[in-house]
């Protein structure tokens, strides 16, 4: 797995949207005491039920590939030039 | 986190043990929200829609027929670019341009099939409207493409992993790529020339059976078939091969077969691709509608070699399968007729055999002189280096494949693929918009290449069958060896319009084919010489068994024949031990199992491990170790299994003084080693052995081998056990090194003919090319199973089940 360019601020950005779509599909109420993991997990496995993104190999499902996986899914949606894209 | 009630997803989320692909499937159809996306893409003439529903497949609803097949080819570019831009690169031997000088003699290859005739001619060879859809295809894909390069829209990773970009395409690229279409017999022709050269005509009985019955093989007069090389065929099988990475991700090549293995591994591979379609008449259906169904069989892979997709246009309604890089599709159905392929096997190849001139290597004889060879200099850009100049060369009858210098020898292949016309499966131009029987023979006259059995239904109830392909007229020889250059063996033309069988409405009330010999009693294949290798009948004896046997078929049951895992030649293989036994008690056991099988090649059946291992690896060898001369074991190899069981059936003193004794001692020792392997593969206890322990699909792209473990992981799609055999409707070969699933049908379709939203479907492992795609692999585990997805055609139905809505204006170039 290659680490992304800016990696680490697409995946904070890539969690920010991917709670904004959970709680506006009512899915899921997200708490104050909810951990960074425990949200990612949760928009990882609903992307993947939503059909969003394609799922992982089950064996290969991690915090380090799910944090990957989110930053990629964020990154193809930035319009060319985004700065965390370049 | 407070996760909310009446939504799918909470329901999986409080068992999150609903992760495995199969179980995520059963929830995801629980989703009905429709993401609205809203497009401008330039070149769009007005307003168009494409619905993409659950399961991928994309319904594209266009004002005009040119702006349908526009974005036809502009979704193709969204689903699968990669596939189709090395669809191109690799047609018109373009590789070495985007992936470097590993490609050049694959380029070089492919350029010599290449249609090199007159343009005008070619368009006009297909339907009338033809030249402005391919514009307008072509045009969607160069759409995309701009907005790949120019980032709009973002580069499949697969073009990073190679360092390339997507090219632009031009309309003529479409048609005058000509070797993804399946035409035969070459590779017979020269493994044939070998056999007859080691050991005589005789000794070719094994590794390939010889229909109709009765037909007697002689060598061309003024043919030696010593003549032949081994490698003859080397550039043939590179411009025909799919595209390997192994040259860009390993350090050092890997070992090359030797000619005659190649040679052996093309025919098998090629002996494996075959189809099922059959049609149901109202009388015999439940629907009171005709039933048409039909499931290619093809290199098994991911992506898909097919695309389902719908297209909806004033003039223009059409939904199914197709070549994603072609416009148009080959099987599905228009609002009147249906249509489904299977090849037929006309013989649309020959090779040539020249005596060059002394002193004068590029003059060949013909007739009473001498002509010279056709020197076509071309050259090849090289990603990473210098271009490279190559040699072209073709004599009257085609590209030139070799030359034996120290024998004055060269050799090329005639094939129809020269001709005007012959774009593989583009001939399904006219089908589209065909509406009646006369209409669709009429398409089925024009067709050229793949040769095919082209089932039809309608909305009126009638149903029929014709055979389709040019047909070359061999006036004085019958096409199964090589002949002589010299003038003395010319094709006369091809064969009219009537002289292909065809049925309408047949009194049985069903008519399938399964590309075995299916000319009809009486027909005069000997004075027509159409073909003589077809394949066995052991899938079209189950269809027709399984057709006749109910009075009202359904759907459903086109469904279950399509997955239908009995093989009728296990029947015929398994009755040669039935009176046999043996001391040794494994051997016993397993010949008990063998006698007490049903013969279904179910995934946990015992007894179908044992034949499939015995059938394919031990009982052709074993055979032709007491039947063929020494000197042509090699080269016939593990044998042609139905010419095999033919001859154990009809045993000769080939065997020896008492053939049946020496046949009972084959079949003896061949089970014996098979059961022997078997203890290898899957332990001593036989009570474990099970087929789907061996019998597995696993797909890869070819581009995988340049992915890093984690991506290599995404693009791999399974492995899964799968019933079935070649032998069985569904059609599951193997690569019998692994047991892994090569050929298969990757779409199925079952088609309601008037009732058109009832129509199922399947496309495996999915309809995207992207491993990052939800539905990349979404198909795979229904394709394992046996399931179907709805194939939707009218807008109402289709929004109903749709997932995506792209709205798309055109944009302002």
């Amino acid at each position: 797995m290659k680490k992304l360019k800016h990696e680490s601020e697409l995946f904070k950005a890539a969690l920010l949207a991917g709670v904004k779509y959970a709680e506006g599909r009512k899915a899921v109420e997200f708490e104050a005491t909810d951990s960074a993991s425990d949200k990612a997990l949760y928009v990882y496995r609903l992307l993947v039920h939503d059909k969003v993104i394609a799922p992982m190999p089950e064996d290969q499902v991690s915090e380090k590939t799910i944090r990957h996986r989110l930053a990629t899914w964020y990154a193809h949606q930035l319009p060319k030039g985004h700065p965390l894209t370049e | 986190m407070k996760i909310l009630s009446g939504t799918g997803f909470a329901l999986m989320v409080m068992a999150l043990a609903l992760t495995s692909p199969v179980r995520a499937q059963a929830v995801a159809a629980a989703s009905t929200a429709v993401r609205e996306q809203s497009w401008q893409v330039a070149g769009l003439s007005a307003p168009a829609d494409i619905l993409i529903d659950h399961w991928g497949i994309a319904h594209i609803f266009a004002a005009s027929a040119r702006d349908a097949f526009f974005l036809q080819g502009y979704n193709a570019a969204r689903d699968r670019l990669w596939q189709i831009d090395l669809w191109r690169k690799r047609g018109l031997g373009l590789l070495s341009k985007s992936l470097g000088p590993a490609y050049i003699d694959q380029d070089r290859a492919a350029r010599l099939f290449l249609y090199r005739g007159d343009m005008d001619k070619e368009w006009d060879a297909y339907a009338p409207n033809s030249r402005t859809w391919v514009a307008a295809f072509v045009d969607g894909i160069n759409a995309f493409v701009a907005e790949v390069r120019s980032k709009d829209k973002p580069l499949p990773f697969e073009f990073k992993l190679t360092d390339s970009l997507p090219d632009t395409w031009k309309a003529d690229d479409v048609l005058r790529i000509r070797s993804h279409a399946l035409v035969s017999n070459i590779t017979q022709e020269v493994a044939r020339a070998r056999v007859v050269c080691a050991a005589g005509l005789n000794a070719d009985r094994l590794r390939r059976k010889i229909e109709p019955a009765g037909h007697n093989m002689a060598v061309p007069p003024g043919l030696n078939p010593c003549d032949v090389p081994a490698n003859v065929l080397k550039d043939y099988l590179l411009a025909t091969k799919q595209v390997d990475f192994n040259a860009l991700a390993a350090k050092e090549q890997r070992a090359q077969l030797s000619p005659e293995n190649e040679l052996a591994a093309a025919i098998d591979a090629q002996s494996l691709e075959g189809s099922n379609n059959w049609v149901i008449a109202p009388s015999l259906s439940a629907t009171g509608r005709p039933i048409l169904a039909n499931d290619p069989h093809r290199q098994l892979g991911a992506p898909s070699l097919r695309y389902l997709v719908g297209l909806s246009a004033p003039g223009l309604d059409i939904i199914g399968a197709g070549e994603p890089a072609l416009p148009g599709i080959s099987i599905g159905h228009n609002d009147d007729i249906a249509f489904g392929i299977t090849i037929f096997a006309i013989d649309q190849e020959d090779l040539c055999v020249y005596e060059l001139k002394k002193g004068d290597p590029d003059s060949y004889r013909y007739k009473h002189g001498w002509e010279r060879v056709k020197v076509v200099r071309e050259k090849i850009e090289v990603k990473g280096g210098a271009s490279r100049d190559v040699e072209l060369r073709f004599t009257r009858h085609g590209p030139v494949m070799a030359v034996d210098a120290a024998n004055h020898r060269a050799f090329a292949v005639r094939t129809v693929w020269n001709e005007p016309g012959l774009s593989g499966y583009f001939g399904s131009a006219r089908l589209l918009t065909a509406r009646t029987w006369d209409d669709f023979k009429a398409a089925g006259n024009a067709w050229g290449a793949p040769p095919l059995n082209i089932v039809y239904a309608d909305v009126k109830g009638n149903i029929g069958w014709a055979a389709a392909g040019r047909a070359p007229v061999r006036k004085n020889w019958d096409g199964l060896m090589p002949v002589p250059g010299d003038g003395r063996y010319e094709w006369a033309g091809f064969h009219g319009k009537d002289v292909l069988p065809s049925r309408f409405n047949p009194v049985e009330g069903f008519f399938a084919t399964a590309n075995e010999m299916n000319l009809p009693s009486g027909y005069p294949n000997e004075q027509n010489r159409i073909a003589f290798e077809w394949t066995d009948r052991s899938r079209i004896d189950r269809i027709n068994e399984l057709l006749g046997a109910k009075g009202k078929m359904t759907l459903a049951d086109s469904m279950a024949i399509q997955t239908d895992a009995v093989s009728t030649q296990s029947r015929r293989a398994v009755a040669l031990l039935g009176s046999l036994s043996s001391p040794d008690a494994e051997l016993s056991h397993a010949l008990a199992l063998l006698n007490a099988w049903n013969h279904e090649e179910g995934t946990s059946s015992t007894a179908a491990a044992i034949y499939e291992v015995w059938a394919t690896k031990h009982l052709g060898r074993a055979t032709v170790a007491r039947a063929t001369p020494e000197a042509a074991r090699k080269l016939v190899g593990d044998a042609h299994l139905a010419a095999v069981i033919d001859y154990l059936e009809h045993p000769d003193v080939a065997l020896g003084a008492d053939p049946g004794a020496a046949r009972d001692a084959v079949l003896l020792e061949s089970l014996q080693a098979a059961v022997a392997e078997l203890k290898q593969l899957l332990g001593p206890d036989m009570t474990s052995w099970a087929w789907g322990r061996l019998h597995h699909a696993t797909f890869e792209p070819a581009v995988a081998v340049l992915a890093d473990p984690q991506l290599r992981a995404q693009m791999s799609v399974g492995p899964l056990e799968t019933p079935g055999s070649a032998s069985t409707p569904r059609a599951q070969a193997y690569r019998s090194t692994d047991f892994s699933v090569i050929t298969g049908a990757s779409v199925r379709m079952v088609m309601d003919v008037g009732a058109w939203d009832n129509s199922v479907a399947m496309n495996t492992p999915g309809q995207s090319d992207d491993p990052m795609s939800a539905h990349y692999r979404d198909l795979f585990p229904m394709w394992a199973q046996g399931s179907y997805v709805p194939l939707r055609f009218s807008r109402a139905a289709v929004e109903r089940d749709a997932e995506d809505h792209i709205r798309l204006t055109p944009a302002a170039r």
